[in-house]
């Protein structure tokens, strides 16, 4: 009886780790480097603790035209953060891996405005990402289509 | 006549408690240190440091059962290097704050941009308006702190940072 209680109780360990294990390595097929529709950037999406983040890590037009210095968050609302470099800042903030392919509960930055929205990714292939922004709700919203940089096979 | 005085003392007890309700303290977290493993690549590149939230150990005596931190506001941050060259080849350090709840959104506190080359500290300027508390509120945050590096590097880098925050409570 006690043997039958101890593979019953270790299968269960074993269970309840391998699921947790797959869990955690399926957030992680975000993890690379991903350039949005428009081709004027790339990010590279890091995990910090148990979230993702994607931080600029090149620009088309690295520096500011009018002054040909590197470009910085000048639309930041907070005045004394406008001086934080574009190439690095990190526009995908706090994505929490929901399972099947889907990261959600983060917000998406637009430097050219200023502006963060709510904002949820769906994988749609290893290297393909639907990245929807919106306000309040998922409805009312817009969805871009990124493409990771060293394709998976 | 007595009326009167009673009424001037109750008013100004009042106006007392609503103006000194809460306390402030000055927590300063100490030579926190930065790991960036090499090689590194132009650009930018993250370092964490994780902070856990011990109140009974920030208040000592002054510490209660179920106390919470209203207000945390950066202060000072300053990063140190004890590479002679200084910080030549780092344009930039951003601080920011990251928790695993999926409540807290990460947040910037702190930008030095662009930095002294031969500089052996670096004061970053804190935002003016980002708070803290919900951080301070947690188990453990994250110290994020990213250097922007003008050009690769093959070998490690270390950076040490002291963090003064005023939090109220």
């Amino acid at each position: 009886m006690k043997k039958t209680l101890l593979f019953i109780a270790m299968l269960v360990s074993a269970i309840s780790f391998s699921s947790f294990h797959f869990v955690d390595e399926g957030g992680d097929r975000l993890l690379g480097v991903w350039e949005p529709s428009n081709g004027r950037a790339r990010v590279k999406i890091e995990k910090i603790g148990t979230k993702y983040y994607g931080k600029i890590v090149w620009l088309k037009e690295p520096n500011d035209p009018k002054t040909n210095q590197p470009k910085t968050d000048k639309n930041n609302p907070d005045p004394t953060l406008q001086n934080v470099p574009l190439k690095g800042y990190r526009m995908l903030k706090d994505f929490v891996y929901q399972g099947s392919d889907e990261w959600s509960e983060g917000t998406i930055y637009d430097p050219l405005n200023g502006s963060t929205y709510s904002c949820s990714i769906k994988m749609d292939d290893p290297n393909t990402l639907n990245i929807r922004g919106y306000i309040g709700v998922s409805a009312l919203g817009r969805t871009d289509v990124w493409k990771r940089l060293a394709i998976k096979k | 006549m007595k009326t009167h005085h009673l009424t001037t003392l109750i008013l100004l007890a009042v106006l007392f408690a609503s103006c000194g309700g809460g306390k402030t303290k000055t927590h300063t977290l100490k030579d926190i240190e930065f790991t960036y493993e090499g090689p590194l690549f132009e650009g930018s590149n993250p370092a964490q440091y994780v902070v856990s939230v011990d109140l009974k150990s920030i208040f000592g005596s002054e510490f209660k059962e179920g106390m919470s931190i209203d207000r945390a506001i950066l202060k000072k941050a300053e990063i140190f290097t004890d590479d002679t060259s200084g910080f030549s080849g780092i344009n930039a350090l951003v601080m920011s704050l990251a928790s695993d709840n999926a409540e807290l959104q990460m947040q910037e506190l702190a930008v030095i941009n662009p930095i002294k080359p031969d500089a052996k500290s670096a004061e970053l300027v804190p935002s003016t308006e980002a708070e803290a508390s919900d951080f301070f509120n947690e188990k453990q945050f994250y110290i994020v702190l990213d250097a922007t590096l003008a050009k690769d590097i093959e070998s490690n880098l270390k950076l040490k940072g002291n963090f003064e925050f005023e939090l109220s409570y």
